[in-house]
């Protein structure tokens, strides 16, 4: 993969969101931009993969937990402070960064019954379903693994390339768990199901986006305006989020959010004297004047204080208000009243610009369809694209205060004024010690697949995008607030007639793991009515560091860093952050994102 | 594209939001249909187009340069990338159409013949195949035509998400501003 062109004015590393947002600014300010990643996706850390590469992604991650580590070994010995033409190497290694980030990975595949199977097809596939393995010999675990592998494929006739898919990575992912040694019986009868299971979405691998960072735009966020302005939001179509729910622990019911005034008065959820004080909380919250007095007696009280003594609002009613309305995601207790107040007012004036919702989804993925469209919109300015292009290293002048340029695996050498990377491009040594505690973050999350919509209510279509909020509850051992956004066929997330949840908490201690972060939550679900077959179920804890981390003085001045997606649900804060990069690197006079000028040739 | 739509070549490549991503109306069998036109904004060059580009699409149209052999050569891995991508319901009867463009250059520099595409066209099942020039105007017209016809004959999008809601888009013309509160 060659380029004639070897100067740019600006290299930017990782099609991540905030990157990609940059990629499309500063293309369109007419300076020329190479813009570069290891992988041969687009999005980095806030990328959506079809089925196939989610498995690929479990496996990097469960089985091959150290496959990043091992290609460092293979790859040339470290030139890290050595020199190339007279410039100091910086080593990165985008892959091995990205795969640290995520951390106690488990996967569940449920065994089912294709729909397609004969009764003869059955008893072939169910005959005699014991196999011993006989593990006393040498490499006990590769002989397991052909033993089983053979078992399983010699029930189906003909395995198709996808089954034989399927019955590898049921087969590796049954093996982790083995004893070493020892000899036992065991039972492939759940594995005949699980191979059934993986191969009908392996059919469909492609419907499947599995959006490792999920996220929504807000109606009236920045990043819908900038969208509009710029014309970049032509490039994508997006569905509404068209219902809330809040799970309620004494019920053990998901009660539906009312929003608005129709909502109010229609619900039956709510008795007619809570009705009263809902409404006035959400007047006064969308007034253009709030009562000073309000604001002075409990501007900096918490918020939940101010609802329970300015409203006299309690119990599930305010948990609607604090974790579904003002969307809060931490401790209710640190959230003031005027931030409360200005949370609620944000969600308020988000309804109603694009029918009843408050929060868009692009169609397929997330976020990553977003930085699509602005790669797009930056190819389209003459940005150069080069995905699955591995960097190697950045070359720094004498004194390291400065980059030149980027070192591809390939061994091409860009130069340019000024390098953008994801935090994934930074090398180990820029990170400082002690911001690292504080601007790290973990989330802990969940992707549940089913064959019926676990949030649902009488009357409102299946396909409906929803969302619900599981509120802390002693009585659940839920320490603070886990957000579940329900997706289907109707945002292209998943293939029809299943449904994609996505669950997701904030979590305080990195070593404990995402599963018993969210596991009570994900049983809610599952048994919120009968019928709803679970069909995979993934854990995982993403870490999300700010680019704030990095030491000032230890990083080159012509290299920024953009942070990782983080725990919010939209995006707006990496717009913020792009803009102030932005502001940085092409100066003050510059317009962001400016609205396209008119071509008089496409004027009808 | 641009000709086709805005009756207007030129040699630059217009780098405007909009110059890339046509729409045209379009009659096809007294059916008036609205017809999308994407490029690829040069994301292919170093096959970095992105599966968000191939989503959706209901035809694909392969052009190479019938003066540059490598450009016919290479249309076998797009075709193939594009099935790998867009993943359509029905990969065997997905409509491509091939065109061979600029055919205005001198007849001396010509390099990939009529024949010899044509047959690729027909080996590949029977792939639709026009030469053109969109300097000159020449085929656009009709290319353009069949890419509509064989496009809107799989109609399978259509039906097979009929029953789902109408996307969201937002740009200036669609914003439909309530006012605020829907309270």
């Amino acid at each position: 993969m060659n380029l004639d062109q070897t100067e740019f004015d600006y290299i930017i590393l990782g099609t991540g969101l905030t990157e990609s947002i940059l990629a499309a600014a500063i293309a369109k300010t007419g300076k020329s931009v190479l813009h570069v990643d290891d992988a041969d996706y687009y999005g980095g850390k806030w990328a959506a993969h079809s089925f196939g590469d989610l498995l690929k992604w479990i496996r990097t991650q469960r089985l091959d937990g150290d496959i990043a580590n091992k290609e460092t070994n293979d790859a040339p010995p470290s030139l890290n402070g050595l020199s190339i033409d007279g410039k100091h190497a910086v080593n990165v290694n985008a892959l091995k960064a990205r795969n640290e980030s995520i951390r106690h990975v488990s996967f569940f595949c449920y065994p089912t019954e294709s729909d397609n199977i004969t009764e003869d097809d059955k008893s072939t596939l169910y005959s005699d379903t014991n196999i011993l393995l006989d593990m006393n010999r040498e490499s006990p675990l590769d002989y397991a693994r052909d033993t089983i592998v053979k078992a399983l494929s010699d029930r189906f006739t003909n395995p198709s390339k996808i089954t034989k898919e399927a019955i590898e990575f049921e087969v590796d992912q049954l093996v982790l768990g083995f004893p070493p040694t020892s000899s036992f019986s065991l039972d492939i009868k759940d594995s005949i199901g699980r191979v059934q299971t993986l191969k009908e979405a392996l059919d469909a691998s492609r419907h499947y986006n599995f959006d490792l960072s999920p996220k929504l735009l807000s109606c009236r966020g920045e990043m819908v305006e900038v969208l509009i302005k710029s014309g970049i939001g032509r490039y994508l179509e997006f569905k509404g989020l068209e219902e809330s729910y809040v799970f309620e622990a004494e019920s053990q019911t998901f009660d539906k959010v009312p929003i608005s005034k129709e909502d109010v008065f229609s619900t039956d959820t709510i008795a007619l004297i809570d009705k009263r004080k809902l409404m006035r909380f959400l007047t006064l919250a969308m007034s253009d004047e709030i009562d000073p007095s309000i604001l002075e007696t409990y501007g900096n009280q918490p918020f939940k204080t101010m609802l329970e003594e300015k409203f006299k609002i309690n119990g599930k009613l305010q948990m609607a208000i604090i974790y579904a309305i003002a969307l809060v995601h931490d401790d209710a207790e640190k959230v003031s009243a005027s931030e409360g107040l200005e949370k609620t007012r944000a969600y308020l004036k988000s309804l109603g610009r694009f029918g009843r919702c408050a929060f868009l989804r692009p169609l397929y993925g997330g976020a990553s369809e977003v930085a699509q469209a602005f790669c797009r919109a930056c190819a389209v300015h003459g940005g150069i694209y080069m995905l699955n292009q591995p960097v190697d290293k950045f070359l720094l002048n004498e004194d390291r205060s400065q980059a030149s340029g980027i070192v591809t695996r390939d061994g091409q050498q860009f130069t340019s004024k000024w390098i953008i990377g994801s935090m994934e491009y930074m090398n180990e040594e820029w990170i400082s010690k002690q911001a690292e505690e504080e601007s790290t973050r973990w989330t802990s999350r969940a992707i549940l697949i089913t064959n019926e919509p676990p949030i649902i209510s009488e009357g409102s279509e299946k396909e409906n995008i929803r969302f619900s909020v599981f509120p802390p509850s002693e009585q659940d051992d839920i320490a603070k607030p886990i957000f579940a956004l329900q997706l289907s066929i109707e945002s292209m997330s998943c293939p029809r007639n299943k449904y994609m949840t996505y669950l997701s908490v904030i979590s305080d201690e990195p070593e404990r793991d995402a599963k018993s972060e969210l596991e009570k939550a994900v049983e809610k679900l599952i048994k919120n009515s009968e019928h709803i077959q679970p069909l995979f179920l993934l854990y995982y804890k993403q870490r999300s560091q700010e680019s704030s981390l990095i030491a000032t003085d230890s990083i080159p001045k012509n290299i920024i860093a953009c942070s990782d997606p983080d725990e919010l649900l939209d995006l707006d804060e990496p717009l913020s952050e792009a803009q102030k990069v932005f502001i940085r690197c092409c100066g003050e006079d510059e317009e962001f994102l400016p609205a396209p000028e008119v071509d008089p040739d496409l004027e009808e | 594209m641009n000709q086709y739509v805005n009756k207007k070549f030129s040699t630059q490549y217009k780098a405007t939001i909009g110059a890339d991503f046509l729409t045209k109306e379009v009659m096809v069998d007294d059916k008036l249909v609205t017809m999308q036109i994407w490029d690829t904004a040069g994301q292919e060059r170093f096959q970095s187009l992105g599966v968000a580009f191939y989503r959706g699409a209901d035809c694909c149209v392969l052009v190479y340069d019938v003066n540059t052999p490598k450009s016919f050569e290479s249309l076998s891995s797009w075709v193939d990338e594009f099935l790998v991508q867009a993943s359509p319901r029905n990969p065997d009867s997905f409509p491509f159409v091939v065109l061979g463009n600029k055919i205005d250059v001198d007849e001396s520099k010509r390099m990939v013949s009529a024949r010899r595409a044509h047959q690729w066209c027909e080996s590949k099942g029977g792939i639709p195949h026009f030469e053109t020039s969109a300097k000159e105007a020449i085929n656009v017209e009709q290319a353009f035509q069949t890419i509509a016809k064989n496009a809107l004959a799989m109609e399978s999008d259509v039906e097979l998400y009929s029953d789902l809601n109408d996307p969201i888009r937002i740009d200036n013309d669609s914003t439909n501003d309530f006012g605020g509160c829907a309270c």
